[in-house]
């Protein structure tokens, strides 16, 4: 549809360049347009020369970052690391014999993705959008492979192993699906009026990924990757009735898998009165309060959680927040509410002051994704929420989860350092007058606005 | 602009909802950890607070001689937590491996909806160490102790046993579970989900106070003679059964006392209760001529007769519907009072204790504490049963001058012939020597002298006769190499439980040695014997148990000997 859009543009031209000379010069002219993507002056205020705007390149090094987010990230992870440490000290010395076993697994891949998050944040993110598909087609062969070859741990296939390596693809399609939604819905900008241009091939994509998912099973990641879909597509210019009806359909679909299993059935009603069941489907919910409220406020101090044996399982992973609230309290667990509430901050000014419509898409759906993850995990932990079994971006142990976690981490960042001005209407008006006019429309206009619109100008 | 507007009011939407729902979960936390703390941290401080027994050790039982009757040993009960369990057949098959029991029943007690159950009881150490070494999720061990009695077989009925829970269920094992138990401690630890302690936490908040040994007036050795003795008997005579007991005449003292079938103690509780009995103790029976020493005995200290007093014996004595006679025929018929003792005349009994009268009988068979408990530490005694004398008939005289219509315990028998051998003082009949508390302390135990029920001299004049009974007597048998003794054999008829009595015999021997300084005093009985006559059945095994236990005991053989086997005259 793209491509429709163009040749409508050339139309007022009057004559038609020949079709190489018209690929040629969109080309040249993208190239132009990623070089002075990374424009981002520091500080509104400052005032950068016309001159130097246009003829712009790419800053070298960490110019533009956002250290205000990184400095949160690292905090949630390293914060993380020492509660997985605390939490898993015991399990692992009585399953695998090292205290360390854990702990050490989480640092080497909180290694693989700082490595990750820093080759994202220099990588300008509308090369990722390009390659999405790719990305959408490597996940769902990923997770057609874990229904194959997975490894079953307590009744699910989640997991692939190559080797000491084991990954969850479900992590990677989260990441991949976003993507792949904001090059279509930021594509598509103000034109998503028909169900077709909707559902295809984003959202048909989505589903496939959430059937491979929910036949593992495990509903919890089926609900972000739909989510992160659905997120993006909130944010685009969708009508707000298909939206509606979307979410809808959406719960409706939920509801059915929790009430065509029993497990999720017996989970859910858990939920809804735990203390029916208090050593079956409650049990989790149950203990896990027991940890927070034994934390009051000063907590029972680091590593003196008593919950972490064996009676919360998983407290390293789905259960972590509940040992830091057990183990450094009110204060312990607010703080992480805050730096989740700052990373969220960040993720807003990040999105609009993104550079072109793409960028507020994809700061904000990763916002959404991570603080929906984190609010659906420390929800079940407080008891709020149903158990999904999904991690706490950060913080939970997991390989895959924290790899994907600090690698749109990097996304984010990649999108602030190539962002506008913090005045996000004059920096695309300004942008509108620069680039856009020289661009000639070739490529999809930056601002959600003006974009239809292009060509007159040209 | 509507649609860029439009889309970052769906930007800020988005924060804001996130932004709430952090501000919700901040929320729900408060409530969670400041406003319903108490009653969380109260829940999760019950579910892993265990306030756990420590258990004392229970105290040892020892013989006279410190030598080990009943000890606790440390063993292992193995538990499982059912929902721990992941794999429950395969676990089930390791286990039914190494504990010997079959995989159905503990894959059944694996599948129990509960958080607890045990899967064996007491195992030893190298047991339950073969347990941990398979390393299955959901199983543990518990330190508990189990009792062994490394005796076998000696004394079984005496000890008794305890409970799975170390508690005492039988004999004195019962008896003195207060001593022995100890007091149970309490400590307060935190366990992890899987009922282990979590390190570093336990508090102990009253220590425990380890049960006391009790020492015995129980001599092993004397112990071992008697059971070997009743064996043989039995063996020779084919009776039911057997009792027997020794006692130290001068302080009631029991160094012995045991009854004839033998089982292993450490069985105790799967053997046949009937077995289990004390019999000396807690069954009464009907003494027959026994008993003919306290008619002798009320006789001579009423002075109804002398020892040389001549008694005619008639061939049968008639008194209402029914005829007394002699069960086997005496060698004349004119017997002095110690000649009708001796031989054991009915009939000269009879005429003793017409003349004695019924009053002094009935009085006698009080003062010799018939009828009522020994009070002896043993559970479960019997007193046995004497008829009221306001009850007695023509015919109650006559009979229970010669031991029938009467029903008394050995033990009751022995305090009586203690009586005799002690110069008329009645002994209080005890097992417990002293208390040996943890701190080696020792507690000895005071027992009451009896009151005196005949004079010196009666008792001397008794003595002697009783004495003949062994010299020329029924009891020749009774007769031991190197000391004079003295007693009485008893051939009494069962009752029949239908009423009247049966052709059922129980024979015994009650007697004390060395005559001339007596320190022992036994009884023995055997039921239903073939050889249906106490001078003949009881007789020889009084005979080795007393010899064995006056040599035991480095007692002085009679210098002067008076009825030793030697000596003896047979008829």
């Amino acid at each position: 549809m793209g491509e429709r859009g163009h040749a409508r543009a050339e139309q007022p031209r009057g004559r038609r360049p020949p079709e190489a000379l018209v690929e040629a010069r969109r080309r040249a002219a993208e190239r132009e347009a990623r070089k002075n993507a990374t424009f981002r002056p520091q500080g509104g205020s400052r005032v950068i020369p016309l001159k130097d705007r246009t003829r712009r390149s790419r800053k070298a090094g960490f110019t533009g970052t956002d250290y205000t987010l990184l400095a949160v990230v690292m905090l949630m992870s390293l914060y993380g690391m020492v509660m997985i440490f605390s939490a898993s000290s015991g399990a692992a010395l009585h399953n695998y014999g090292s205290s360390y076993y854990f702990i050490v697994r989480q640092a080497a891949w909180f290694g693989v993705g700082m490595v990750a998050m820093a080759a994202l944040a220099n990588t300008d993110y509308r090369k990722l959008l390009k390659v999405s598909p790719l990305l959408v087609a490597v996940s769902l062969a990923a997770l057609a492979a874990v229904l194959l070859f997975g490894k079953e741990v307590y009744g699910s296939k989640r997991s692939l192993e190559l080797g000491p390596l084991v990954m969850q693809p479900s992590e990677l399609a989260k990441l991949s699906i976003l993507l792949f939604a904001v090059s279509w819905y930021g594509r598509e900008k103000g034109r998503l009026e028909s169900w077709r241009e909707i559902c295809m091939p984003v959202l048909a994509v989505t589903a496939a990924a959430c059937l491979l998912i929910i036949l593992e099973p495990d509903l919890g990641s089926m609900l972000i990757v739909g989510l992160s879909a659905f997120a993006v597509l909130f944010l685009s210019h969708a009508k707000r009735g298909k939206i509606f009806a979307l979410a809808l359909a959406g719960m409706g679909l939920t509801a059915f898998f929790i009430f065509i299993s029993p497990y999720r059935r017996a989970r859910f009603i858990a939920f809804l009165d735990p203390w029916s069941a208090p050593r079956e489907g409650g049990f989790h919910i149950i203990q896990s309060l027991l940890a927070l409220g034994s934390g009051r406020v000063a907590g029972l101090g680091l590593g003196m959680s008593r919950q972490k044996f064996f009676y919360l399982p998983n407290a390293h992973t789905d259960f972590i927040f509940s040992i830091i609230g057990e183990e450094l309290g009110l204060v312990g667990s607010l703080a992480v509410i805050a730096l989740f509430a700052v990373f969220i901050y960040l993720g807003l000014k990040i999105s609009r002051g993104a550079g072109d419509g793409y960028g507020r898409l994809l700061a904000m759906g990763i916002t959404c994704l991570i603080g929906a993850q984190a609010l659906v995990n420390m929800g079940a932990a407080c008891g709020v929420m149903p158990i999904t079994g999904i991690t706490l971006p950060f913080f939970s142990y997991g390989g895959s989860s924290l790899v994907i976690c600090l690698s749109l981490a990097g996304i984010l960042v990649s999108v602030s350092r190539r962002g506008g001005t913090a005045r996000p209407g004059m920096d695309r008006r300004k942008r509108r007058e620069s680039g856009d006019m020289r661009r000639g429309n070739r490529r999809p206009p930056p601002s959600p606005s003006r974009g239809g619109r292009g060509a007159r100008i040209a | 602009m509507s649609k860029g507007k439009n889309r970052d009011a769906r930007i800020n939407l988005a924060a804001v909802v996130l932004l709430l729902g952090m501000g919700l979960i901040a929320y729900r936390l408060v409530n969670l950890q400041v406003l319903n703390a108490d009653r969380y941290e109260g829940l999760a401080q019950e579910q892993r607070l265990q306030s756990s027994d420590l258990n004392p050790r229970r105290g040892c039982i020892l013989d006279n001689e410190g030598e080990v009757l009943a000890i606790s040993k440390e063993a292992y009960s193995i538990f499982a937590t059912p929902y721990l369990v992941e794999d429950v057949p395969s676990a089930a098959a390791d286990l039914s491996l190494v504990l010997g029991k079959p995989r159905q029943e503990i894959e059944e007690k694996l599948r129990t909806p509960s958080g607890f159950v045990y899967l064996e009881r007491k195992v030893s150490p190298d047991k339950a160490e073969e347990v941990a070494a398979l390393g299955i999720a959901g199983i543990g061990l518990e330190k508990e102790s189990k009792r062994y009695y490394p005796q076998g077989d000696l004394a079984c009925q005496l000890i008794g046993f305890v409970g799975t829970d170390n508690i005492g269920l039988a004999g004195l094992e019962l008896q003195y579970e207060e001593i022995l138990a100890g007091e149970r401690g309490e400590a307060e630890l935190e366990v992890d989900a899987r009922g282990d302690p979590i390190p570093g936490v336990t508090r102990i908040i009253k220590p425990p106070v380890d049960g006391s040994d009790i020492r015995l007036t129980l001599d092993s050795e004397i112990q071992f003679k008697l059971q070997e003795q009743l064996a043989v008997s039995v063996e020779s005579s084919g009776a039911k059964n057997a009792a027997g007991l020794v006692m130290d005449c001068r302080t009631g003292a029991i160094l012995a006392m045991a009854t004839h079938p033998f089982f292993d103690v450490n069985r105790f509780a799967s053997v046949d209760p009937s077995l289990t009995r004390n019999r000396p103790v807690t069954d009464a029976f009907e003494p027959g001529s026994v008993l003919k020493v306290i008619t002798a005995m009320a006789a001579l200290q009423e002075q109804v007769v002398t020892p040389g007093s001549v008694i005619n014996i008639p061939p049968s004595i008639k008194m209402g519907e029914y005829e007394f006679k002699d069960d086997h025929d005496m060698p004349k018929s004119d017997l002095t009072f110690s000649e009708v003792i001796a031989y054991s005349s009915n009939l000269g009994t009879i005429k003793t204790a017409m003349a004695l009268g019924k009053d002094a009988m009935a009085g006698y068979l009080e003062k010799c504490g018939l009828g009522r408990k020994t009070g002896v530490d043993f559970p479960g005694e019997a007193a046995g049963v004497v008829p009221q004398a306001k009850d007695w008939s023509l015919t109650t005289l006559p009979t229970v001058a010669i031991g029938q219509g009467i029903s008394v315990t050995p033990l009751q028998l022995a305090v009586v012939m203690s009586a005799v051998a002690n110069g008329g003082v009645m002994v209080q009949p005890h097992f417990l020597q002293c208390i040996v508390h943890p701190d080696k302390s020792t507690e000895e135990r005071e027992y009451p002298s009896g009151e005196r029920i005949v004079s010196e001299n009666t008792a001397a004049s008794l003595r002697h006769i009783l004495g003949e009974v062994v010299r020329i007597g029924t009891g020749t048998r009774a007769a031991t190499a190197l000391f004079n003794c003295g007693g009485k054999t008893g051939t009494a008829m069962k009752p029949d439980p239908r009423g009247g009595y049966r052709e059922a015999y129980v024979a015994s021997f009650a007697g004390f040695g060395p005559s001339e300084n007596p320190r022992l005093v036994a009884v023995i009985t055997l039921d239903e014997p073939r050889t249906v006559y106490g001078g003949l059945a009881a007789a020889p095994c009084f005979s080795q148990v007393m010899e064995f236990s006056l040599q035991h005991l480095e007692v002085t053989p009679s210098l002067e000997k008076a009825n030793t086997k030697d000596r003896v005259v047979q008829q």
